[in-house]
């Protein structure tokens, strides 16, 4: 059986305003961690959303396959239901859903199977104490008057209670003090100790990527995925920036 | 020249606005009623803890007016008002539903919660329409000094039945007495039903109306309080979900007159494809009823830019040392929020789904029989799930 989960050929994104993405290629195996750099207006979190089957995102080109299925053209909640997740970088509030019930909801849309109450609110209750989340945040509206730190706690809440085998992390260290950071990348560290998943994350810092063991790292400019390497190309960015990689693609 | 449509003017505001908005009253009209011989199936549990029994109507409307100083007051109301039509014992829907009813109702039930007396277990009264069939019903429930009891009325039929419920409730609660009366419309497609309540309430005496409407073609609620008592309290909690061409057309008031009164109306719902939906919640402050306050709030998820939304808070008053608010929050599921929802495995209607019963849930919630719960959260999934 093949290692591949998700392969990304020759794909082109474009919104309204014009082309993001150009002839973007990328394969990501099972267990890994990849790493998606890039200067600020690259195009990062258009491929995030892209994967993820955002409607505001049109592909112009090339294909997205996830387990060897062509998913280029799925809907957003049956590339769900295969094991996608994407944790936002600002995520929404929800008024009127709370977090118990979505999760609990969510889990069972995802495996069709009803979830027994008792074993899901346990399941609940630790993960939220590994992420130091306060009992009381499981009754209250999704995201409503959360701090953005709780809000991203939240996600990956979500994506611990989910399991999916491929998760996308959006600038999910964006704005958060040491200690969030801390409890964020603990979390990331469970979910590999769970269900050994993939990830894609999206990041301009490297604290959340101290305590990860990094497989790949990408440099994404201009719409372009300019360069790959191994977890040292990001001290190299962190000492040299992008200059010299925005200054390669203008030269192309 | 078109023929004139009869009908029976129900939902009528305190106060009247422009006739143009087409809130001031609902209408129910004759030929809308549906036609059914059968009668729905009335059953009750736990209802051997309080004294019951029925009553010639006309027997228990005189002694529900006596129990009440209604004439008197509304009287004066109606001279000052020229809107206003009195009604010894006014109730939400109105004297020509009032009337309808001691028409075409020969007997009424009269419940009996004794002093002092605290059943523990809910009385639960159901009607079952099963197929389609009709039910009109008059109840009376009197709740003596320091009692406190839960009714929980449900009426229940198959998804595609239709036919016709009426029911009026008067409650009379004494000083330092509580009701918690919970009504729940779990009915098919099409129905109408016009369900209306009524509440005297005493000295330090507590009306708690709770309603769950979800299903029926067109659904009357009114609900009127009138808070006589030194420090009488009125809290609402209502959740309503309209589909397809559905009406849900409702009307709450809290006339407030004794010292120190407090009302607190909460009104959640949604509403989708071409649903239509008029809430009018006045919170009346009468002369003479100082310290009082009054909140009303609503919060509805609009489903579809087909559905009518029309909402009406008034709050008069004739007092000065009075707090009077109300606030509402009107919104949709945005595609953000649904691309949110969807990321986590959910289509969107089971996102739609979510919401509604995530609105609906800390009404229904609060309903302390379980199986009633579960038929609720029941009812809103088949909604969505089946919306063929």
């Amino acid at each position: 059986m093949s290692d591949t989960l998700l392969e990304v050929k020759n794909l082109s994104v474009s919104i309204e305003e014009g082309p993001i993405l150009h002839d973007v290629n990328l394969t990501i195996n099972k267990g890994e961690t990849h790493v998606l750099m890039g200067p600020n207006g690259a195009g990062k979190s258009t491929l995030g959303n892209t994967l993820m089957g955002n409607p505001v995102y049109h592909v112009t080109g090339g294909q997205i396959l996830f387990n060897g299925e062509d998913i280029t053209n799925a809907t957003v909640d049956k590339r769900a239901r295969l094991g996608m997740f994407m944790s936002f970088q600002n995520p929404l509030e929800v008024p009127g859903l709370s977090v118990e019930s979505f999760i609990r909801n969510a889990m069972r849309q995802r495996t069709g199977k009803p979830v027994k109450i008792m074993q899901f609110k346990e399941q609940l209750e630790s993960t939220m104490d590994l992420l130091q989340m306060d009992a009381s945040y499981a009754d209250r509206d999704l995201n409503v008057g959360f701090s953005g730190g709780e809000k991203k706690k939240a996600e990956i809440l979500q994506m611990l209670m989910l399991n999916p085998s491929f998760a996308i992390l959006d600038e999910t260290d964006s704005g958060l003090d040491v200690d969030a950071v801390r409890t964020v990348s603990q979390g990331i560290e469970e979910y590999h100790k769970r269900s050994d998943g993939a990830l894609l994350i999206i990041t301009h810092s490297t604290k959340i990527l101290e305590s990860l063991d990094v497989d790949y790292t990408h440099v994404l400019v201009k719409g372009s995925l300019v360069t790959t390497g191994g977890a040292d190309l990001v001290e190299k960015i962190n000492d040299e920036g992008f200059e010299k990689y925005l200054e390669e693609e203008e030269k192309a | 020249m078109a023929e004139q449509r009869e009908g029976m003017t129900v939902n009528r505001l305190p106060s009247l606005t422009w006739n143009r908005l087409g809130v001031n009253f609902a209408k129910i009209f004759d030929d809308e009623i549906p036609a059914s011989d059968a009668e729905a199936a009335f059953s009750a549990r736990n209802d051997d803890q309080v004294a019951r029994g029925a009553r010639a109507t006309e027997e228990a409307q005189t002694f529900a007016d006596s129990m009440s100083d209604g004439v008197r007051r509304e009287a004066y109301v109606a001279a000052k008002r020229s809107i206003y039509q009195g009604q010894h014992f006014a109730t939400g829907l109105g004297h020509d539903f009032t009337d309808y009813m001691n028409a075409n109702v020969p007997e009424t039930y009269v419940y009996t919660v004794e002093e002092n007396d605290h059943p523990d277990k809910p009385i639960v009264l159901n009607w079952d329409f099963g197929k389609g069939a009709k039910a009109l019903a008059q109840q009376v429930i009197h709740v003596k000094k320091n009692a406190e009891a839960t009714f929980l009325m449900t009426y229940t039929s198959e998804k595609n039945a239709e036919g016709l419920g009426m029911f009026e409730t008067r409650v009379i609660l004494e000083e330092g007495a509580t009701l918690h009366l919970m009504k729940v419309n779990l009915l098919g497609e099409g129905f109408v039903l016009a369900d209306d309540s009524a509440a005297v309430v005493r000295d330090g005496a507590h009306f708690d109306y709770l309603s769950v409407m979800l299903g029926a073609a067109r659904t009357y609620a009114g609900c009127y309080a009138d808070q006589c008592g030194k420090g009488a309290m009125f809290t609402v909690d209502t959740g309503y979900m309209a589909e397809k061409d559905h009406l849900v057309d409702i009307n709450y008031v809290a006339a407030q007159r004794g010292k120190k009164t407090q009302s607190k109306i909460n009104v959640k719902g949604s509403l989708r494809d071409t649903a239509k939906k008029v809430f009018r919640g006045t919170i009346d402050f009468r002369k003479g009823t100082k310290g009082s306050t009054g909140d009303e709030q609503e919060d509805v998820l609009l489903l579809s830019p087909r559905v009518t939304n029309k909402t009406v808070p008034v709050i008069l008053t004739e007092e000065e040392d009075v707090d009077g608010r109300h606030g509402a929050t009107i919104g949709n599921l945005s595609e953000d929020i649904l691309f949110y929802l969807e990321t986590r495995g959910l289509d969107a209607d089971a996102a739609e789904m979510l919401m509604t019963r995530g609105r609906l849930a800390g009404v229904a919630h609060r309903i302390p029989d379980q199986d009633t719960v579960d038929r609720i959260d029941a009812f809103i999934e088949e909604a969505f799930g089946n919306n063929d």
